[in-house]
Formats: structure tokens, sequence, C-alpha cells
């Protein structure tokens, strides 16, 4: 059997980067990092999807209320924000990608290595933004309604609906688009990068905001699957609040739907 | 308020379009909020860039005891970096179609200056710019090179 190649830790990872792949992640790809986020930002938030986007959060929420007789959004959604990724969230993204979540490790992980200055294009929530949803299915009618959105503007679109082993469920849009940033030397270079936007609903977003420590935490030491038995940890109690919750999601979705207690499917 | 002399030539040798001289005026109410250290010289720093024109990225400002740095890209965010002047260790200059007396359209200058391994700046300059950058070389970052010191 042949031995196993050790992952580095992230404390280990700039000096694995160096010897492995000849490649520097340090306050050069930093301060290049700020300046090229930065201009991501701004002209995702100039360009027209952004504002089409903006007009169809009335518009949605009109059609639902329509269609269902229920609010579509958690909270009245005005606006959307879009968040900037700093850098140490980023350079701990690169690391997942690269190293703890890297299912063909020690081999690059699919589309090759997350490295300097391709990684603009592989880590797909630079910006984002998030929605939050009153019901279960607000989920999908939102996201198929943004989706649509995006397709007018001629750009990609990608949806996942997410459910991890930590008991996090959402759908997940990636908008692909065009961006310029600074190349390594003078001028400036064309690359796609991926909006995300995420929407999930009431009772997820809570969960989510009480467990984001450790999310991070267990991030920067690698995943493991031990909390599954571990019934008196802080892992074992929130993350299968998170599973309990969506149970309970799809439960009012089929009173709200059959109020009269009938069970038989329509 | 007014805005230095240095501040004022530097935004006029990067051209620099009211949008980002308005977002340098908020830096500077910032940093006299923070400091009374008057401010000596200045540099703006900016790329060409395609379809978005030319980039106008971030505004240094020089006093006699620090540096300070300030991005004019995000308009949700200000921020405003110090160090001390004697922290600059090392300067790498980099130049592209200049000939370090007249700049032309085509002229790059870029200046890395670090202050630690783990600390580092960039100042960018295209075209006329590149004549402004050098003189804040000349006066500002070369003459305050420092060994570092050991602790």
């Amino acid at each position: 059997v042949p031995a196993k190649t050790p992952r580095p830790s992230y404390a280990e990872y700039p000096a694995w980067l160096k010897t492995k792949l000849n490649v520097e992640i340090g306050p050069k790809q930093s301060s290049h990092y700020d300046v090229a986020s930065q201009l991501i930002h701004q002209q995702t938030l100039q360009s027209e999807f952004w504002k089409e986007l903006q007009a169809e959060l009335p518009e949605a929420e009109s059609a639902y209320v329509g269609q269902h007789g229920f609010p579509l959004y958690a909270a009245s959604q005005e606006s959307l924000t879009l968040d900037r990724k700093k850098w140490p969230s980023f350079r701990l993204k690169t690391y997942r990608k690269n190293v703890s979540e890297n299912e063909r490790w020690p081999k690059a992980p699919r589309g090759g290595w997350v490295t300097f200055p391709s990684w603009y294009s592989r880590v797909p929530d630079i910006v984002r933004t998030m929605v939050v949803v009153r019901y279960l299915d607000g989920m999908t009618f939102l996201a198929e309604r943004m989706a649509k959105v995006a397709g007018d503007q001629g750009l990609a679109v990608g949806t996942e609906r997410v459910a991890t082993e930590e008991g996090y469920y959402a759908t997940h849009l990636d908008i692909v688009g065009k961006v310029t940033i600074p190349d390594v030397d003078w001028d400036s270079i064309d690359v796609d990068v991926t909006v995300e936007i995420q929407i999930t609903t009431q009772l997820q977003d809570n969960i989510r905001q009480l467990l984001h420590g450790g999310y991070e935490a267990a991030r920067v030491a690698g995943q493991t699957t031990e909390w599954r038995w571990k019934y008196d940890s802080p892992a074992f109690r929130t993350n299968y609040l998170g599973h309990v919750l969506h149970y309970l999601e799809g439960m009012v979705m089929s009173v709200r739907e059959r109020p009269d207690g009938d069970t038989k499917s329509s | 308020m007014a805005i230095p002399n240095p501040v004022k030539q530097a935004l006029a040798a990067a051209e620099t379009p009211k949008a980002s001289s308005d977002r340098v005026a908020t830096a500077l109410k910032a940093y006299r909020s923070l400091t009374t250290d008057e401010v000596v010289d200045a540099a703006i720093s900016e790329f060409p860039s395609g379809e978005l024109g030319r980039v106008h990225e971030a505004v240094w400002l020089f006093s006699n005891t620090r540096i300070s740095e300030s991005s004019l890209i995000d308009a949700d965010e200000d921020d405003l970096d110090f160090i001390a002047l004697t922290s600059v260790r090392h300067v790498v200059v980099h130049s592209k179609a200049y000939d370090w007396t007249k700049a032309t359209e085509k002229s790059r200058l870029r200046v890395e200056i670090w202050f630690s391994a783990e600390q580092y700046g960039q100042i960018k300059a295209s075209g006329a710019n590149c004549d402004w950058l050098r003189s804040v070389l000349n006066r500002s970052l070369l003459p305050n090179i420092r060994p570092a010191t050991n602790p």
C-alpha cells in the first residue's frame, strides 16, 4: 500500500505552495487581491445585471403573493447588499479548494490548482449577496426568477441546491460575467468572475448566524466526522439542529399547502 | 477645507476625475481628524484599464514622520493605513517606455515599497504621472530607506 501524502496544515500552506507549485501567497498577492476585488465589487454594482436584479425584487414579491397569498421575503427586501470577500477569507478558501477539501489529493483539484492569478475565476464568491425568504418554496421561486434576469442579460447561470452535512440548506445562484482587473505588471486584464447569490430561509439564516464561528474554525482545522457521535459537542447540537429545522420547514410547507390536514399528495 | 498643494499637484499629474478627487478629499478629512501631521508630499496610484479608462486606485500621503494610503475604488468602505516613514526598508522600481526625463503616453512606472517581509505597498503611474511619481521617489521615498533594526 503506497504511503499517503499528508495534507499540509493551514499554517504550513504558504511554504507548501512555494515548494510544491513555486507559487507565492504573501503581501504582493494580498495587495493585488484588495484592488482586484474592489474593482470586481464596483463593476458588479454598476452593471446592468445588478440594476435589473434590484428591479426584480418587488416584481417577485408581487408574483409570489399573487400565487400563494403569503409574503416571499422574511423581511422587507427593498435592495440587495453586495459583500466583498476579504483577503483572509479568500486565502482560506484557496486552502480548502487546494488542500482540505480536495478530493483528488495529492493531485490538483478538478480544473487545476487554485492559484494567482487564475483564482479570480475559480473562487465563486469574491462578491456575493444573500436573500432571506420566509418559506422553503421561496428559494426555488426566487432562484428561477433571478436566473432569468441573468439569462436575459446574456450571462451564464448555474443553480445549486446546497445541503451540507453540517446542516446548511440554501439555494446558490452563480452568475458569471466579465470584469476588468489589474494585471500583474502594468495594465489590466479581463477575467470571468462569479457573483454568488445565496437564497436561504429565515430559520436557516438564524442558525447560520449562530454557527458561523464554528464553521470558520472547522474550515481552518479541516472537517472531521467525529461530531456525528459526540452528542454533547457543540457541533452535534448545532449541525443536527440545522437538519431538524430543514425538516420542520418542509412540514410547514405541508401544513401551508394542506391546512385542512389532508395528507394525500395533490 | 483646503487641499494641500502636494495633493493638488498629485491629482493634476494623474488627471484625477472628480469622483476620485472627492474620495481624496474624504481621505484627507479622515487624515486631519486623526493627525496634525502636515502633508508634505502625495501621489495618486493609477493604471490604464481598457474599457474602464484609467483606474485611480489609491492616494498616498507623506508627512515628515508617516506614510498613509487610502483606496479610491470601493465606495462602500473608507480605509486609511498609517505606517512610520522610517519603516521603509526596500524600494523596487519598475519602468516601461520611460526615459526618466519626460514621460510619454506609453510610459509606465511601478514602485514597490517593502516595509517588512509581510508588509508591502505599490504605487503605479502611467503617462505624465510617471514624472510626478519619480519626483516623489526622489523627495520622499529613497531618502527615507532605513535598515531593519533588531528589537
